[in-house]
């Protein structure tokens, strides 16, 4: 058995932890139960030599005082999981202020690694570091790295294993004699002695047993006790900054100026900023649009009447071919076909916010948000709840006042993600072929709008109270690497899949059978699931959905709202019976093999052109035959209902993992409310919106 | 002075911050915005201002500018 060393990465904000642990850590990257980019626990395991090294990522902060949560995790993490190595992201650049979370992170006395990241652009600053007497100085390990280029990244792993190996514990943090002092007589008192610097500074400064020893302190120095402690950590990491650092530059004008001036400009950079979410969804929705008619090719006309004959010619019994492709095919099959679409709008999103637009967005908006009594860095979270509103609610925990962060969480469900735009691309090209791409502008908006709407009544009503204060810092424009952007592209699909082979397989199954029982039904209306469906008819009926169908599959659903096309796929397939291949045709494998490489090769061409364009290509009308499902839903919705539909997905919060992320953040009792209200607010716009189209 | 009555793109050192107390204000010493430090102004918008401290940049609002002296 491998010998397993657990290593804590611990660093400031956009140091480049993300993409240090991407390329130390390849595919092997795991986000947690939830896909995301900067606060929840990332782990890595990575054998190395006789030993597996676990990494985990903590949260991007920069001092271990508990300011926000993401400090509480840290410190939480080393205190109670007790790594066996501390693995230290410096931003180069600016070493001097990341020296001060290196110097309480020495508090702990583990071992330790500092990596000196972006060496590239502090060399180029004039910033020259010593990294063999920071060795010296602490007795921790040190490496240089580019983390973009991957310079120096390979150094880590056996800097790592050395100091586990030769358990480097770094040369004790002393502070002034006040505070050594102080520190001494809490040392004294207490029973047990195996406390480090960090927990008797702590226990200094907040346990009331100590409260002498603290007033002596603060008697001594004339300062308040958390002063003392703080200006300590400041001189010493000063020090070290003094003794390491051999050139100290001059900050120098760059690029990141000229290009904020344009970006950051209170007008300009509005322009900016509708250009580039144009661009993002243009680019996500025209590049992936070939890919998912292919990937929907190569299901239907060559997967499924494959295996469909493979398991006829192996005898299987009817209803295992019915399920097979009503709910493997008809279900599963058909949400695998938006990866394409997911992959890409991960891709822009991942993008832009390695690239260090996104922070920007927060400074550009705030004058906005500021009137709903927000201030601009929530919007980060809201944006990132286009790509997914699960971990855009887990990126909440960087707020610093709890009211904003619930405000903001309460917000996030209504920006639409991939998901809800899987339903949307999918009726808009049945009922509003003329104009979908009009048709699913006006529901991301409507969503924004119901967003906004929503912050701005919790703030009138039960959030009442000041804003609070509004510090982040900006990184500079980057580069992203690509090859960190495809790893974090490739969990989040990665992610999708493992929901697709899961959850809505389960689903599909699920609904199958409830369609299926009582056994030997022969109308789906009179099965179980009829009977559900049937049930729920009259609370839907006044918004235009009333077909047991439909109000059947917004049951499973709640899963994920793929599901519902995915159910509307089982239902539908399974009352018209199976759609295999067409009688009378042969099929032939190897003719239909060589269609697909040839649509292949027409995806990728289409997929190249028609970003080229400027237009959004893949939402004009298509004139093209409708399969069987577009048929029969054709006539069971209107437009008015179609519309309707959509709304209440948007508005919905139709999504388990939203939900279960809601609960973790603000609380069983505060979700369920929420759920309530997203359901009431979804009902009612729909039935208006839905009177209005009737009598238009 | 207070920083409301700086220009854009003016240079300045930190004087004094207030209230230590305040855990935002703790974030802002962590992020090395400190007594004696020189910074500059690059942008506002609105109620909040850029600054560029050594070779980082800085968002604060209006409201939190107010705790820091500078001259």
């Amino acid at each position: 058995m491998k010998k397993t060393i657990k290593v804590a990465i611990a660093g400031n904000p956009n140091v480049g932890k993300t993409t240090i642990l991407n390329r130390i850590a390849g595919t092997s990257l795991k986000v947690g139960n939830w896909p995301g980019v900067t606060v929840e626990k990332k782990e890595a395991f990575v054998k190395f030599g006789e030993y597996e090294i676990h990494f985990v990522d903590l949260p991007g902060i920069y001092t271990l005082e508990p300011v926000s949560e993401d400090e509480r995790i840290a410190v939480g993490f080393i205190e109670e999981e007790k790594p066996d190595v501390i693995l230290n992201i410096i931003d180069t650049p600016n070493i001097e202020r990341n020296l001060l979370l290196t110097t309480e992170l020495l508090e702990f006395g583990l071992p330790t690694v500092i990596v000196l990241n972006m060496i590239d652009e502090a060399n180029k600053l004039g910033i020259e570091v010593d990294d063999r007497r920071i060795e010296e100085l602490l007795n921790v390990k040190a490496v240089k790295t580019i983390g973009r280029t991957g310079v120096g990244v390979r150094d880590i792993l056996p800097a790592v294993v050395e100091a586990y190996e030769k358990n480097l514990i770094p040369k004790p943090v002393i502070y002034g004699q006040e505070l050594e002092r102080a520190l001494d007589k809490v040392y004294e008192r207490l029973s047990a002695k195996d406390f480090n610097k960090h927990q008797l500074i702590r226990m200094l400064l907040e346990e009331p047993v100590f409260s002498d020893i603290r007033e002596e302190l603060e008697r001594e120095t004339g300062k308040k006790a958390y002063d003392v402690v703080s200006d300590e950590r400041y001189a010493f990491a000063h020090g070290l900054f003094a003794e390491v650092v051999k050139r100290k530059g001059v900050s120098a004008k760059d690029i990141t100026d000229s290009i904020d001036r344009i970006v950051l400009h209170p007008y300009l950079g509005f322009v900016v900023f509708i250009g580039v979410i144009y661009l993002t969804f243009k680019f996500a929705f025209d590049f992936s649009s070939p890919f998912v008619d292919w990937i929907d090719g190569f299901i239907n006309d060559f997967l499924a009447p494959v295996s469909y004959g493979a398991l006829k010619a192996l005898n299987f019994p009817e209803w295992f071919l019915r399920f097979f492709s009503e709910a493997v095919v008809g279900g599963v099959g058909f949400v695998l076909t938006f990866v394409p679409l997911i992959a890409t709008l991960y891709f822009f999103i991942t993008f832009l916010e390695m690239s260090g637009y996104i922070p920007r967005v927060a400074f550009l908006m705030d004058r906005f948000m500021h009137r709903i009594g927000l201030h601009g860095k929530s919007v980060i979270p809201l944006i990132l709840g286009f790509g997914c509103n699960v971990p855009a609610i887990v990126a909440t925990r960087t707020m610093e006042s709890t009211r904003d962060k619930i405000l903001v969480i309460m917000m996030i469900p209504f920006m639409s993600c991939p998901a809800r735009l899987v339903v949307f691309a999918f009726f808009a090209s049945i009922f509003f072929k003329d104009n979908p791409a009009l048709v699913i502008t006006f529901l991301y908006l409507l969503g924004i709008a119901v967003a906004l709407l929503t912050g701005f009544l919790l703030r009138k009503t039960v959030y009442k109270g000041s804003m609070s204060h509004f510090v982040m810092e900006l990184p500079p424009y980057r580069m992203p690497s690509l090859r960190s952007v495809i790893t974090i592209v490739w969990v989040h699909i990665k992610d999708f899949l493992y929901r697709a082979g899961t959850l809505i397989f389960g689903a599909s199954i699920a609904i199958w059978l409830l369609m299926n029982v009582p056994p030997g039904v022969k109308n789906i209306s009179e099965s179980v699931a009829g009977h559900v469906g049937r049930a729920l008819v009259p609370v839907f009926e006044p918004i235009g959905i009333d077909n047991w169908k439909a109000t059947t599959s917004l049951i499973p659903a709640f899963l994920a709202r793929e599901i519902v096309i995915s159910s509307m796929g089982t239902i539908y397939s399974a009352e018209q019976g199976s759609i295999q291949t067409e009688e009378g045709e042969e099929f032939s494998p190897s003719e239909a093999l060589k269609k697909q490489v040839v649509a292949f090769g027409n995806a990728i061409k289409d997929a190249v052109s028609s970003v080229l364009t400027l237009s959004i290509v893949s939402l004009h009308v298509e004139e093209e035959e409708e399969d069987n499902l577009k048929s029969l839903i054709r006539k069971d919705f209107s437009p008015a209902s179609a519309m309707s539909f959509m709304i209440f997905i948007l508005i919905y919060t139709s999504c388990l993992g939203t939900f279960a992320v809601m609960v973790r953040e603000i609380g069983k009792l505060r979700a369920t409310l929420f759920l309530v209200y997203s359901f009431v607010s979804a009902w009612l716009t729909a039935f208006v919106v839905y009177n209005l189209m009737k009598l238009l | 002075m207070n920083m409301e009555s700086l220009e854009l793109g003016q240079e300045f050192t930190v004087k004094e911050i207030k209230d230590r107390e305040n855990p935002m204000v703790r974030k802002l010493y962590a992020m090395g915005l400190k007594e004696g430090k020189k910074a500059k102004l690059l942008l506002k918008n609105g109620r909040v201002y850029l600054l560029r401290l050594n070779n980082s940049r800085l968002i604060i609002d209006r409201d939190l500018a107010k705790f820091i002296e500078v001259s």
